[in-house]
């Protein structure tokens, strides 16, 4: 027996619909070799209790894959200092730690994204449309991150709200990041 | 020296069919199409169920995975487009495997680059999600990638299959 549900959308719904500002994003182009020796770190880091906001990475060439790390930006410099005691000092690797700061996240997930053709389209073009320049994107399962520049976060949203049914309360902290940072409203 | 601890509990992992992995490497000059894929893909209704956009230097590189079962039609849309042709890249048969849950916490995603990168087995892309770690691999390294997690790892005994019991039918 099958079960039939239908729904219309007038606008893209979602369940979830964050945005977080404040935070650093964290690079590294890593080589096949150092990739053990990097997992550990993010485990030492874990076990001290830092957490991610956001990880994303993909194969960068020769081998090797680029990592890229978002977390609050009070935490910055101690996860920075975490690496370059394990680093080999070659002056010809690339495997530095690279930072852009502050950055903002959007971030929300809906019902089956994944299944669905056309949601990365109605996003990413619209962002792409009006000149919002996404640092870093990621759709997976039924979640979409946005990485931002340092206050762009609000223009995405009002863009964003043209076309995706954003819930009434929307997780917002947009501060200064020169203010005490900010949080995630949960 | 590889550190001793207690295979980490997870809850859940799920594992796709085979994919086409779709890589994209636009030039700065070129940043304004970096959607173009994203247009072609909608028009032919295929859905896609991983997408990472990232910026390296001034290039801008997008890699998505579809069904395999769109790769023929995916790959003659584009490499007929004039902008993508000499941009885009196909690699199939390759999987998508996702763990949950990951509560954030840089731990289980360090340990699992410990463990891929000990088995030498080349993560194609990579990404968090609400609750999943996401990992696309080689098709052909998937057994070797679940006996390299598992050993760090506890899995079910029942790994649930991507492709879910709820089809989508979309207008």
């Amino acid at each position: 027996m099958e079960t039939v549900a239908v729904y219309c959308e007038s606008k893209l719904k979602t369940y979830g619909f964050k945005v977080v500002s404040d935070l650093s994003l964290l690079s590294w182009v890593v080589g096949s070799d150092q990739i053990t020796k990097f997992g550990l770190r993010f485990q030492e880091l874990g076990e001290k209790g830092f957490r991610f906001r956001m990880i994303a990475a993909h194969e960068s060439g020769n081998g090797r894959i680029k990592i890229d790390l978002l977390l609050d930006r009070e935490t910055e410099e101690a996860v920075m200092d975490h690496f370059p005691v394990m680093l080999d000092q070659d002056p010809k690797s690339d495997e530095t730690v690279r930072s852009v700061s502050p950055v903002e996240i959007i971030f929300f997930h809906g019902p089956h994204y994944g299944d669905r053709y056309g949601i990365a389209d109605l996003v990413l073009s619209a962002l792409e449309r009006e000149s919002v320049p996404v640092i870093l994107a990621t759709c997976s399962g039924s979640s979409i991150y946005l990485v931002l520049p340092y206050q762009e976060a609000r223009h995405a949203v009002t863009i964003l709200s043209e076309l995706i049914e954003i819930p009434r309360e929307i997780g917002t902290d947009l501060r200064d990041p020169r203010e005490k940072g900010g949080h995630d409203l949960a | 020296m590889q550190k001793q601890f207690d295979k980490i509990k997870i809850g859940g992992v799920k594992i796709s069919d085979k994919l086409l992995r779709i890589c994209v490497v636009l030039p700065v000059n070129l940043s304004s199409e970096t959607s173009r894929i994203f247009g072609i893909l909608a028009e032919e209704k295929i859905p896609m169920l991983f997408l990472t956009i990232d910026r390296k230097g001034g290039d801008i590189s997008t890699s998505c995975c579809v069904d395999l079962e769109h790769e023929d039609r995916a790959r003659v849309l584009i490499e007929s487009d004039s902008v993508l042709k000499d941009h885009a890249r196909f690699t199939p048969d390759v999987v998508l495997l996702s763990m949950f849950p990951h509560q954030s916490q840089l731990v289980v995603f360090g340990v699992s680059l410990h463990a891929l990168g000990k088995a030498n087995l080349p993560i194609l892309d990579f990404s968090s999600s609400l609750a999943a770690l996401s990992f696309v691999l080689k098709y052909k390294h998937l057994k070797r990638a679940l006996t390299a997690l598992s050993e760090f790892f506890v899995f079910p005994t029942d790994p649930a299959y991507l492709k879910s019991a709820v089809r989508v039918r979309q207008a």
